[in-house]
């Protein structure tokens, strides 16, 4: 037990050793710096000798390796390094909008887990044209792009039918009620997509458990139909299902980006695309920090969940 | 003590056993031909692809031709997609921006089909060290946020949709490497890859000769989702305004990003290229799903349900009279599967009679229709089966006609199964302990200690006296025979008055084998239990049963009390079973086997099944069906000549 | 399509336009004041919204709608003319910028130029002014405040190089420029930013000017309230000289960079007031939306390259008159601008400094003639031509209608397209191309000089000098009054005449109200909407 907490451990570190180095090696790959881009956005054109000196102050005159000990010396006390461009403290930042982010995946994993599997199950069970059917419809919200989804979502529920707000977000401690509200659309728009996943690989699941032999068997000492699905072949059709939420909320990650710009919501996807932008390294680097500790974290989850569902795995 | 080996049919309905016949090319093609939905897939991906390469000589007007007297017009006469914000011509633009983005997405299929593909077949073929780094690095390159890979990607090479397609193959690639490599491991260690190794094959020739061809179903499948979400990934960024700027030509991509931007003015402008990239990544999804199916040879959906009381048409009953004694009454069974759109018949004409408290065995080869018969009574037939014709009485109801919905007082209750493989029987997720009160729970209404006290009590009836270690343990943490035994304890959950054993010690070993027969004996005196023991074993029915029935290709051959079974065979193919038995042939002769092979249920002869291959046989035989008939009180036979036998003897 | 890059503002030093999306245009917005969406209050920081309470009533909530990425800082010496909003609620600037163009007191009172020559500048302080902090107004803090900005290397700071500030008296500021500067009152208005005040506890801790203010204005930023890069909010200044002008309890600006949510934000009463874009227009009349929107921006192409030392036709005024004849500038702008674009072969619009109404059809389109100068000049057959061209205010839109046009007199452009808005910059100002697609603002005159023509200009990258322009200039930095416009007239005619450009058409960028709020009129001189005059309608 002891042992394996510390392999995860040491694999979550090198993975986020690996991705920061990474994303700090692209990121100074590309054209432009976080100087230039301070400098034009302050005044049309500017000087040899100021750009140096903006290099000096933001600190990128450094070669890549002594930059990227520096921001790792940092993380080690605590501190993800301050944004280039406002001088706030990167970590401040990105809480803040961890919140309307995770809101929002979360939410989504949420909904289209719950609808998604019973789509799959419904779609296994009666199967042939139903099954088709819902392979093409959940293939479709798959297909459609999002930000017209959510335009066409705004229009109908935000405009003519003013139940949701078209635009923004309201934190929880704002209330349950405007909290849910506000992320509501935001999440639909999502689920679209989530849900042909998620109801796709349940589907197949299911089905190939319901051809195994313990299913006849079971049905066979007279267990009733809504026994057998609901509780032994879900419980063992869980853990590919399981596997895709976590790819799920993975892939949402950057998924999110499009929603928060259509909808305004001050969220780490919009936070992303700003800072590479503008090559605000430290912004860019805490970003890829953050996400990959929630991909550690849902890996974590759906590891621990393997654990729960699959008495094999438990044993050893 | 066996009977021949296993014929070259399988069981209808199930799964191709590995090594079997190999998905190849050309009957995928051909089963995929048979969805309309595949086809459709297809031939939209065919002409898309032909009118982008096509697009100089089809397109109506040039791309890039302006028209700015006709800015943002809907679908006309003069441009069949209207024309965007410069007044140039969708279609072109659409036709000609195929291009950039089917070029695209090949690329990127290269680089990830080629990256997964490679991986994928060292790790799973060559193994160990190799095998650890590769998955390591799937892993982690599966871990990276793709978002932020892309962005990056995408500021160092700005609005180039190669770079970001091969990007996304890069970050995509381990998915495809998963899949091949699971398969790879699970194809290397199945024993025809061996006996090829043994054979010579190098390493090479195995691979592509046999692993492969088994690898272009799943890889087929991820192929075209990749291609799906690549065009997807398109479509996103270009709205982001990351994608190849117009100046340098149309694309899919910037044109939705132009739609998305005069959505206000002109929401036609979407249509085109939003819903040709709809349809394009509905169409790979479908044909994707389409492949898949195929390959894995399932049909699709579950067992359907059992259509209450469909009239079908029954034969008239022949036969005696049923006892009445007689717990349950078979008459006429007829049981027909649909396989490839074909209704064939498995199991003809199948009659017994079964007395309370008796055992009667069910004998005969592998894929003589013996399972099929016996899940026919529970209502339990695999997706595609049904009865046709005949009846089975049980407590005065028949349960060939029987609704779904009614077997749920019959199945535990009154009839109980219990299964060749003991340990896929029981659920693996869930303690036997579990699996126990449940199944008592659901035939007596009891609270969960009752529940689990009976538990206790039914494992103590099947000889596992330790409750206590047994009751907690999950099914994989079982023996073999303690597998069998739970089952059996499991089927006695409800005070069936019938149990039917199928094939209950095939897998076991000979000394566990006989643990299990005596307890089969014990119940079944101590409970009066009657019990249907299907086998392929003579020295398992000589042990157990009182009378048994011999089938041969889905029919009833024979039908007499063990004893005169073993004594005199009224019926050509016992007699030569028991020939051919090694136990009773002299020491130093050949063996005397039948000669041919068992015809598979759609190449059954016109007449008796057993016509080819029978020493007795004459034209009549192959006239027409052969009934069956009573040679002596208490037996029954389908052989026209039964009395010769009688006399060569 | 959206520009990663909309930080990246073009900022001549003249007006700013950020770099959102092709086909948008932006201008420094002005960020009023609307009704909001009173959930919001309940402590914590609420970004959200609910339909609008108490909408357009006097002492309610303004909420404002602003379509380009947040700032960066709210530092008003750093932060360009784009987010004049931002500061305006917060900082009082010196010299108060009107809708219609005139100007009025702000924290100073009067103010007038001594001697001749356009060099001395003295200002009146109003007295009895006094900062949030409590701590008075006084000419010291001016001065102060005038050399940070100085030194802070912000968008306008050139524009006080070598500029002296002294503090002749406890409410006099005294600034004596190195060079006659002529619209130093303009520069000092809250559009240009630079004219905003900074308490001295501000500008003793200059970090902080990033995320908080420390103006006179009749709002502060509250801090607890704002989510950086989303949404600020401001409240009242309890110590504001003119109580009764702050009309609003509350006033927040939330950022909606996407068009259809800010018009959809509207629609649903979540937002007052906004800057909106052009593709939107239509759908914003037809919501019943007030859309005000004054020509601020001329769209075109500079032909930088006039000494020819990269593409050597472009030494010839004929070439470049040439050009000019053989644009169908009609057709562009109704293709591309409908509702807001004007074709014009002038680079100021209408009512702007130096207009001149002749000069907006001094070259209508004629092939003929065009082909006729091109053959008069050598180039019977045409010539290619290389432009950059980025990808905001429709710029590259604009790019391939000429690319079309001009093919038939037998130019043609290679167009080079850059999303990123930096990379465009770079090469268009650091003379990598002969040509350019361009977008400019309506300035005065003579602010225009540094930025558009005078050689050290941005806009210049060839350093193109002209002794007849530079004479016009040094006159106009002396002049005042009807001479100075009749100067700025002069030197407008003089570069259609030379045709260093080819203007296309004007553009205005709109600004949506819902019926709940008036006061969103702007002018020629002043396109930008002013925050402080939009009040509760009825």
């Amino acid at each position: 037990m002891f042992r394996q907490v510390a392999r995860w451990l040491a694999s979550s570190v090198i993975l986020l050793f690996l991705i920061t180095a990474l994303t700090f090696v692209l990121a100074s790959m590309a054209p432009g710096d976080a100087a230039k881009a301070i400098l034009s956005s302050q005044s049309g054109s500017y000087t040899a000798q100021q750009y140096q000196q903006t290099r000096r102050a933001l600190g990128i005159d450094q070669p890549l390796p002594v930059q990227y000990w520096h921001w790792l010396d940092g993380v080690l006390h605590g501190s993800l390094g301050t944004d280039l461009f406002s001088s706030q403290p990167v970590t401040q930042e990105l809480n803040a909008r961890l919140g309307p982010s995770l809101s929002i995946i979360l939410a989504t994993v949420i909904v289209s887990g719950v609808v998604g599997v019973s789509l799959g199950i419904v779609s296994a069970l009666r199967g042939g044209a139903l099954g088709r059917l819902v392979d093409v419809v959940s293939l479709a919200g798959l297909a459609l792009p999002n930000f017209w989804l959510a335009l066409v979502l705004v229009e109908l529920l935000a405009v003519k039918v003013q139940v949701f707000p078209a635009t923004g977000y309201v934190p929880l401690g704002a209330g349950p009620g405007p909290w849910l509200r506000s992320i509501a659309l935001p999440v639909l728009t999502l689920s679209a997509g989530a849900v042909a996943f998620v109801a796709k690989q349940t589907r197949d699941s299911v089905s190939e458990v319901m051809s195994r032999e313990f299913v006849v068997m079971l049905r066979a000492r007279g267990l009733s139909r809504r026994s057998v699905v609901l509780k032994h072949a879900l419980r063992n059709a869980a853990i590919p299902v399981v596997t895709v939420v976590g790819l799920l909320l993975v892939s949402l990650l950057g998924g999110t980006v499009l929603i928060e710009d259509v909808f305004s919501i001050p969220g780490l996807g919009q936070q992303a695309v700003t800072a590479a932008g503008s090559h605000d390294l430290p912004v860019i680097e805490g970003v890829a920090f953050y996400f990959t500790v929630i991909v550690v974290l849902a890996n974590l989850l759906v590891d621990l969940s393997y654990r729960l569902l699959n008495p094999r795995v438990r044993g050893s | 003590m066996t009977l021949a080996a296993s014929s070259a049919t399988t069981a209808p309905g199930q799964e191709l056993p590995p090594g079997g016949v190999p998905a190849g090319r050309a009957r995928i093609l051909r089963e995929l031909a048979r969805g309309p939905l595949a086809v459709a897939s297809a031939a939209y991906l065919a002409t898309v692809v032909v009118l982008a390469i096509g697009a100089s000589g089809l397109a109506p007007d040039a791309p890039a031709t302006q028209d700015l007297a006709h800015v943002l017009s809907g679908p006309g006469a003069a441009h069949w997609l209207g024309t965007d914000r410069l007044g140039r011509d969708v279609l072109s633009r659409l036709m000609f921006g195929g291009r950039v983005t089917l070029l695209g997405v090949a690329e990127a299929l290269v680089v990830f089909a080629g990256l997964g593909l490679t991986l994928g077949l060292v790790a799973g073929f060559v193994g160990g060290w190799a095998d650890r780094v590769i998955a390591r690095f799937g892993d982690l390159v599966l871990a990276m946020p793709g978002i932020i890979v892309l962005l990056m990607v995408l500021s160092v090479f700005p609005g180039d949709e190669l770079a970001t397609m091969i990007a996304l193959a890069l970050i995509s690639c381990p998915t495809l490497l998963r899949v091949v490599r699971g398969s790879t491991l699970a194809i290397r260690g199945e024993l025809y890859i061996t006996a090829a190794r043994l054979s010579g094959l190098t390493s090479l020739r195995i691979m592509r000769r046999h692993v492969l061809p088994r690898l272009v179903g799943p890889v087929t499948v991820q192929l075209s989702l990749f291609a799906a979400a690549a065009v997807l990934v398109q479509s996103a960024l270009s709205f982001l305004g990351l994608s190849t700027p117009e100046t340098q030509g149309p694309s899919w991509g910037n044109m939705v990003g132009e739609a998305s931007d005069v959505i206000s003015q002109d929401p036609w402008l979407l249509v085109p290229a939003g819903g040709t990239i709809v349809l394009t990544v509905m169409a790979l999804g479908l044909l994707g799903d389409a492949v898949r199916d195929v390959t894995a040879g399932r049909h699709l959906g579950p067992p359907p349900r059992r259509r209450d009381a469909g009239p079908a048409r029954r034969a008239p009953v022949r036969g005696p009279a049923a006892p009445a004694t007689s717990l349950l009454s078979v008459r006429g069974l007829t049981i027909a599967f649909t396989m490839a759109r074909r209704e064939v018949t498995v199991v003809r004409d199948v009659s017994f009679d079964v007395a309370r408290g008796e055992a009667l065995g069910i004998v005969g080869e592998s894929g003589c229709g013996k399972s099929v018969t016996t899940r026919a009574l529970l209502g339990l037939l695999p997706g595609g089966g049904r009865v046709t014709a005949g009846s089975a009485l049980f407590g005065g109801r028949d349960l060939a006609a029987m609704a779904e919905r009614d077997f749920s007082r019959i199945r535990g209750n009154m009839i109980a199964l219990i299964s060749q493989e003991p340990m896929s029987g029981l659920d693996p997720s869930f303690r036997v302990g579990s699996q126990l009160t449940e199944v008592v729970r659901r035939h007596n209404a009891v609270s969960a200690r009752q529940a689990r006290a009976r538990a206790a009590e039914l494992l103590a009836m099947v000889n596992l006296p330790e409750p206590g270690e047994v009751l907690p343990a999950y099914p994989h943490e079982l023996s073999g025979g303690m597998a069998q035994r739970v089952s059996i304890a499991l089927a006695l959950a409800g005070n069936p008055r019938l149990l039917i054993a199928d094939e209950p010690t095939t897998s076991l070993d000979v000394t566990v084998q006989a643990g299990i027969l005596a307890l089969l004996r014990e119940l079944r005196e101590r409970l009066g239990m009657a019990i249907i023991l299907v086998t392929h074993d003579w020295g398992v029915l000589a042990d157990l049963c009182d009378r048994a029935v011999v089938m041969y290709a889905g029919e009833v051959v024979e039908l007499a009390s063990v004893e005169d079974i073993y004594r005199s065979p009224r019926h050509p193919y016992t007699e030569g079973l028991l020939a051919a038995n090694p136990r009773l042939a002299p020491v130093g002769d050949v063996l005397p086997a039948i000669p041919g092979t068992v015809p598979p249920p759609s190449a059954w002869p016109a007449g008796c099944h057993f016509q080819p291959r029978c020493s007795y046989a004459t034209d009549h035989c192959g006239a027409g069906p052969i009934a069956l008939t009573a040679p002596d009180p208490g037996r029954l036979t389908r052989c026209i000549h039964s009395d010769k036998m009688v006399a060569a003897r | 399509m959206r520009s990663l890059h909309r930080v990246a503002a073009l900022c001549s030093q003249g007006r700013c336009v950020i770099a959102r999306r092709p086909g948008v245009l932006n201008p420094a917005a002005a960020v009023a004041a609307a009704t909001s969406l009173a959930l919001a209050a309940c402590g914590g920081q609420a970004t959200g919204s609910a339909p609008a309470a108490g909408s357009g009533k006097p002492g309610g909530v303004l909420t404002v709608g602003f379509s380009v990425q947040a700032p960066a800082t709210l530092d008003p010496a750093k932060a360009p003319q784009n987010y004049a909003w931002f500061e305006e609620l917060a900082y009082e600037p010196l010299i108060v910028q009107r809708s219609d163009g005139s100007l009025a007191p702000g924290l100073a009172t009067s103010w007038s130029y001594t001697g001749t020559g356009n060099k001395i500048f003295v200002l009146h302080l109003r007295p009895g002014v006094k900062f949030p902090d409590g701590s008075p107004l006084t000419a010291q803090d001016v001065t102060a405040d005038l050399r940070y900005v100085t030194t802070a290397a912000g968008q306008m700071s050139a524009f006080f190089a070598g500029d002296t500030f002294a503090a002749t008296g406890p409410l006099t500021v005294t600034i004596t420029t190195a060079k006659p500067n002529p619209d130093f009152p303009q520069i000092l208005t809250q559009d240009d930013v630079i004219g905003d005040v900074i308490s001295e506890k501000g500008l003793s801790s200059p970090s902080l000017l990033g995320t908080r203010t420390f103006g006179a204005g009749p709002y502060m930023l509250d801090p607890s309230q704002t989510v950086a890069g989303s949404q600020y909010t401001y409240m009242p200044n309890p110590n504001y000289y003119n109580k009764p002008a702050a009309r609003w309890k509350k006033v927040i600006i939330k950022v909606i960079t996407d068009p259809q949510s800010m018009l959809n934000a509207l629609k649903t009463g979540q937002v007052d007031v906004a800057n909106g874009d052009p593709t939107t227009i239509a759908a914003a009349r037809q919501a019943g939306l007030t859309v005000t929107s004054t020509p601020d921006l001329w769209v075109g192409v500079t032909l930088a390259d006039r000494g020819g030392g990269m593409a050597k036709p472009l030494a010839n005024v004929q070439v470049r008159q040439a050009l000019n004849y053989a644009t169908s500038r009609a057709a562009i702008s109704s293709a591309l601008f409908p509702g807001t674009g004007t074709p014009t072969s002038q680079l100021i619009v209408p009512g702007g400094y130096g207009y001149e109404a002749a000069l907006t059809n001094a070259y209508p389109y004629d092939i003929g003639k065009a082909r006729q100068l091109l053959a008069a000049a050598g180039y019977p057959r045409g010539f290619p031509l290389r432009i950059v061209t980025g990808e905001y205010g429709g710029m590259n839109l604009v790019a391939q209608a000429l690319a079309q046009q001009w093919q038939k007199v037998g130019v043609s452009l290679q167009v080079t397209d850059y999303a990123n808005s930096n990379q465009y910059f770079a090469a268009a100002f650091g003379a990598k191309f002969p040509s350019f697609m361009t977008v400019f603002g309506q300035i005065p005159t003579w602010v225009e000089g540094p930025s558009l023509f005078l050689p050290p200009a941005s806009f210049n990258p060839f350093r193109t000098s002209s002794a007849a322009l530079a004479a016009l200039y040094q006159q106009e930095a002396l002049s005042s009054g009807e001479q100075q416009a009749r100067l700025d007239q002069q030197i407008e005619a003089y570069l259609v005449g030379q045709a260093w450009f080819v203007p296309v058409a004007t553009i205005g960028l709109p600004y949506y109200a819902t019926k709940a709020v008036t006061g969103t009129t702007t002018s020629a001189r002043a396109p930008l909407l002013e925050l402080d005059e939009v009040r509760p309608a009825g």
